[in-house]
């Protein structure tokens, strides 16, 4: 009888508590304005978005609607003494995001590229009278040197060496980039190219693979022989004939972020580790009166030679005949 | 005048140092000595004498130890010394004027339980202890408590009423509302900074070396400091004083050895545990892959005289665990952590009734993240513990007691790291704590039982923490003998926290720092109110009911966006609830229903909400049975009603800056990201699931074996750890998990 009973409740247990329960994750929903836009150096136009907050769905996904995009706003932009006004336009996405328009309005500012060091105030007022705003200050850019001083690769008896920029700002984040400018003959005629380079090899699941330089709130890249070697035997292996490659330098780019841009790539890209759970991470915004960003970066760029006796090494051209 | 707390303290220590021994010193005679397992010669803690004649007996500490003073000389007497799982042994003896007499108990372990026995004894004995919210479990105790993938002592805590967890994934505790940052974790009186393996799913303290454990929930003796909500006290084993012998285990989990014998006048023992395999690893996270490797290693050695109680008793003991997480991917980051202790202890029993403890140790956590080619952000924490405690006992011939003790601890941090904006912060702190702590322990009346003394921090961790006192009160009436009424009351300071973020469910460490000095130290009271009834010898019922008001709690600061931002935030947090439970229990048969009502919550900066492991009703049934021939099964049947979580309340474009570029065109470089209602104001499904666990003991002529088969969550009940709001997926936590280990005892 007792044997009897214990079976009939668990019997019970397992028929209930195996069931799942309804779980709403969904609060009242909350309408608001976005405003994105980043003041870019290397670029001559400006662009801008202002986009509406959409709901949730009941699984938990997003209600991502086919258009949200916020019209007929007017946007002013201040610096020093003078106002400049965004127009708006429409365009063809470039790819396809299922579920939503083909186009895109966005806000734009032509012929203008942003100075450093300067302040830029932004205003948006939207055609019912609400409005959003934000002030970013450009950042005054760096300056670049490599380390040991000759400007040349590789650094003469060096397993590394340094690339690296200063700033007399704090708290910026810098995105590097070196590229391989180098030319290849084909059909008799030297063509240009352009290759990321790598600044180390890594173990990576047993396989030998590139790294590349990240963004980073360090003023230096620091770059490994054996990678530069690699690459130039990998470049070397894609011509049948050495004497076709000729090497002309390697650029460094350095894009300096402003203390929003910064603060917002970190909180979004870095992480505690890939393990950790956490739920409600910081999300950076700094615009008045509604969520989004608006930040700015300045650009810059150095070249540095190579030692001849290096690429000789390896049968490049001399030079471009 | 007596116009500080600490001048009353003083004043009544003395009237009863006075009357005390002068009542009693000579009509009387004591008895003490130790209790040991005569197979082993290991101490049996929380065993129980009595003498029956003159119905006075005590408990036996955490190393053995008893005391029975005040004993009517000119008669001979019958004690009767019981402990669970041991048979209980009758020793005559009489009791001379002014002398005390020494008695070392051996008991024999049995295989039947004779707990009924056991509970009269302790019952007698313990009528008017002043012991709301502790537990005291020795080994046999200990295996009654619910086993998992491998029996771990920490996650054993929490399916005791007030105790809570984020879930099964974790072993982490929160007690009666506090953080987990707020549990003191002491390993033979050593403070443990990191007590867990594998991001706090396991503790790294391997059942195998326990003998026992203290645990308090609350209104804790001044005898322990530094945290603000909970002590555990794990005392490990010394060693087989007798033979030598080995035990061998292996689980899905890991892989155990134990190895121990005599010394001469002493014992050694040297445990280690080293994880196996991290598939078991992959059902408690979502079926992710989890590379650590880790391993824990135990050691003692003792001086130890049986044949004189007051022989000093020397141990040295050691203890390391170490985690590392293997990834073989330059790519990704390399994270670590370790734990590193070793202590001296002498204890002493004088002539009379003096008991004295030295301990001299150190404790050292270090944690690392290096993120080599990695997204990952750097960290690194240290801290070294160096701590000399000397504590000093004293009891009367009229059973009272009275405690006096030194404690310094010399603590120095060290943590830098960024923080999710990429800000830099580093704290590099030492500090010394030295602290003085009294307690009386009023026995004398049969119903009516005191724990009173006090805490007085002389100088703190910090500035703000010096010249502080921690009254500490607990209070035990017995109206009716089946009856008692129980209260406490006591303050709390708290200096040492750690800087991780509560919004994180799981985290591969939590780093200590000092208070840096713009904080506070931490404060707390708690009151508490409880009753016990033991409705027939088999069946008893406790009731507790508590406030805990927590002042001056640090939290992280997580809008910090500048570099003049603090890195914490003052909190106020407040728990309240009442705990009932009720035990029947025969020689075979256990069975417990405990039952938890809660409220906790915390004001951060004005905002007030409730802390992530805030559950509001609790619910454990817990049945075990001896089937005799060494087979034993249990079930246990855990519920809690939701864990808070934050709703979402919509979502918007937000910028997508992961492949950040030169070309990067804003506009169409979006994703949507959820927006966040208020926090935790909304609830998860309720949880709860069913274990059940079976094992056999087998007695071969040369060795002994242990076949043990669990199931966790039979009903594969789908418990919501978390709704990860990027993919709208809904993440579970333990399935069903079937699981079997084997020990090999020699």
């Amino acid at each position: 009888m007792k044997k009897s009973l214990l079976l009939i409740i668990l019997g019970l247990v397992v028929l209930i508590g195996g069931c799942e329960e309804n779980f709403n994750p969904i609060g009242e929903y909350r309408k608001e304005y976005t405003m994105n836009c980043l003041l870019a150096e290397n670029k001559s136009v400006q662009y801008l978005t202002i986009t509406q907050t959409y709901p949730v769905n009941e699984d938990g996904s997003a209600m991502v609607p086919k258009d949200n995009f916020v019209r007929d706003a007017v946007i002013r932009m201040w610096v020093e003494d003078s106002v400049y006004f965004f127009r708006d336009t429409i365009v063809a996405r470039s790819t396809q995001v299922s579920g939503r328009s083909d186009s895109i309005s966005y806000y734009y500012l032509p012929g203008f590229t942003p100075q450093r060091g300067k302040s830029y105030e932004i205003d948006a007022v939207f055609t019912y009278g609400s409005r959003m705003n934000s002030t970013i200050n450009m950042p005054r850019g760096v300056t670049i040197q490599m380390l040991p001083v000759p400007r040349t690769l590789p650094v003469k008896y060096q397993d590394s060496w340094s690339f690296s920029w200063t700033s007399d700002e704090a708290g910026q984040l810098f995105v590097p980039s070196l590229k391989l400018e180098y030319y290849v003959k084909q059909n008799g005629s030297w063509n240009i190219h352009y290759k990321n380079m790598p600044t180390a090899i890594v173990k990576s699941n047993g396989k030998d693979e590139y790294v590349y330089a990240l963004p980073s709130k360090n003023g230096s890249v620091v770059m490994q022989k054996a990678a530069l070697d690699k690459l130039m035997n990998d470049i070397r292996a894609e011509t049948v004939e050495a004497k076709d490659i000729y090497i002309e330098r390697v650029i460094l780019e350095v894009l300096v972020c402003d203390k929003n841009l910064s603060s917002f790539y970190l909180s979004t890209v870095m992480k505690a580790d890939d393990f950790s759970i956490n739920l409600e991470a910081l999300d950076f915004d700094n615009i008045n009166g509604g969520l989004g960003l608006y930040g700015g970066y300045t650009y810059q760029k150095s070249g540095f030679l190579f030692e001849w006796d290096y690429l000789q090494q390896f049968g490049f051209a001399y030079q471009i005949l | 005048m007596l116009n500080s707390p600490w001048q009353v303290l003083k004043f009544v220590l003395l009237l009863v140092l006075l009357s005390s021994g002068v009542q009693y010193a000579q009509e009387t005679g004591n008895l003490n000595g130790y209790m040991r397992d005569s197979l082993s010669g290991e101490a049996i803690p929380f065993g129980t004498v009595y003498i029956k004649d003159i119905k006075r007996g005590n408990k036996t500490n955490s190393h053995g130890f008893f005391s029975v003073n005040g004993i009517p000389t000119g008669k001979d007497y019958i004690i009767t010394a019981s402990c669970l799982g041991y048979k209980t042994k009758q020793i005559n003896f009489q009791a001379e004027k002014g002398k005390t007499l020494k008695l070392d108990i051996k008991l024999v372990p049995t295989v039947l339980e004779m707990r009924k026995i056991e509970k009269i004894g302790e019952r007698t004995v313990e009528k008017n202890a002043p012991d709301l919210g502790t537990i005291h479990l020795n080994v046999k105790g200990m295996e009654l408590l619910p086993k998992g993938v491998e029996f771990d002592v920490l996650r054993s805590l929490q399916t005791l009423p007030g105790v809570r967890s984020t879930g099964d994934v974790s072993a982490k505790y929160y007690v009666r509302g506090g953080a987990s940052n707020q549990n003191l974790v002491l390993l033979d009186g050593v403070t443990l900074y990191n007590p867990y393996h594998a991001l706090g799913m396991f503790s790294v303290i391997d059942p195998d070396m326990i003998n026992a454990l203290d645990f308090y929930k609350g209104g804790f003796p001044s005898e322990y400091g530094g945290r603000l909500s909970s002590v555990l006290n794990i005392v490990t084993k010394k060693g087989n004083m007798n033979n030598f012998g080995g035990k061998a285990s292996a689980g899905l989990l890991s892989a155990k050895v134990l190895a121990e014998g005599p010394l001469p006048f002493g014992s050694f023992m040297l445990t280690g545990r080293k994880s196996l395999s991290t598939e078991i690893l992959r059902k408690f996270y979502d079926n992710k892959n989890l590379p650590f490797d880790f391993y824990d290693l135990s050691w003692k050695v003792n001086y130890d005289n049986q044949y004189s109680v007051e022989a000093p008793r020397l141990t040295v003991f050691g203890f390391i665990s170490a985690d590392k997480l293997d990834n073989q991917d330059a790519k990704k980051a390399d994270i670590s952590w370790e734990n590193n202790l070793i202590g001296l202890n002498w204890n002493q029993v004088f002539s009379g009734s003096f008991y004295s403890d030295v301990k001299v140790s150190y404790s050292r956590f270090s944690g690392k993240v290096i993120p080599n080619y990695s997204t990952t952000n750097p960290k690194s924490n240290t801290l070294s513990d160096f701590s000399l405690r000397y504590d000093y006992n004293y009891i009367f011939d009229s059973r009272n007691e009275l405690r006096v003790g030194l404690d310094i601890k010399s603590i120095k941090t060290d943590f830098s790291f960024l923080t999710s904006t990429g800000l830099t912060s580093s704290y590099a702190s030492t500090g010394t704590n030295v602290s003085l702590f009294t307690k009386l322990k009023l026995m004398e009346s049969e119903i009516f039982g005191m724990d009173v003394g006090g805490r007085l921090n002389v100088i703190g961790l910090t500035k703000n923490g010096s010249f502080k006192f921690e009254p500490r009160l607990n209070l035990t009436y017995r109206p009716l003998v089946e009856v008692a009424l129980k209260a406490a009351v006591g303050m709390y300071q708290q200096e040492l926290t750690t800087l991780s973020d509560e919004n994180e469910l799981l985290t591969i460490f939590e780093p200590w720092v000092i208070h840096p000095e713009y904080l506070m130290a931490s404060r707390a009271t708690h009151y508490t109110g409880g009753a016990t009834v033991d409705i027939t010898d088999e069946i008893e019922f406790t009731a507790e009911i508590y406030l805990i008001n927590m002042f001056n709690v640090p939290t992280v600061n997580y809008q910090k966006l500048y570099e003049s931002d603090k890195d914490f935030l003052d909190g106020y947090s407040e728990s309240y609830g009442v705990e009932t439970g009720t035990k029947y229990s025969t020689d075979d048969i256990t069975l417990s229903a405990n039952y938890a009502l809660a409220y906790a919550y915390k004001v951060i900066t004005g905002w007030r909400y409730y802390p992530k492991y805030d559950s509001r009703h609790t619910i454990n049934l817990t049945y075990s049975q001896e089937l005799g021939l060494g087979w034993n099964w249990s079930l246990m049947w855990i519920y809690n009603t939701g864990l808070p979580y934050t709703k979402m309340t919509g979502f918007y474009d937000k910028l997508d800056v992961t492949d950040f570029n030169f070309n990067w065109l804003l506009y169409e470089a979006v994703a949507p990201y959820a927006l966040l209602g208020d926090k935790n104001a909304g609830r998860l499904p309720d949880y709860h699931r069913l274990d059940f666990n079976i094992s056999k003991k087998f007695d071969l002529s040369f060795m002994k074996l242990t076949a043990d088969f669990s199931i966790l969550n039979i009903y594969n009940r789908k418990n919501i750890f978390y709704f990860e709001r990027k993919t709208g997926n809904k993440v579970y936590m333990l399935p069903v998990l079937p699981s079997i280990s084997i020990k090999a005892e020699l």
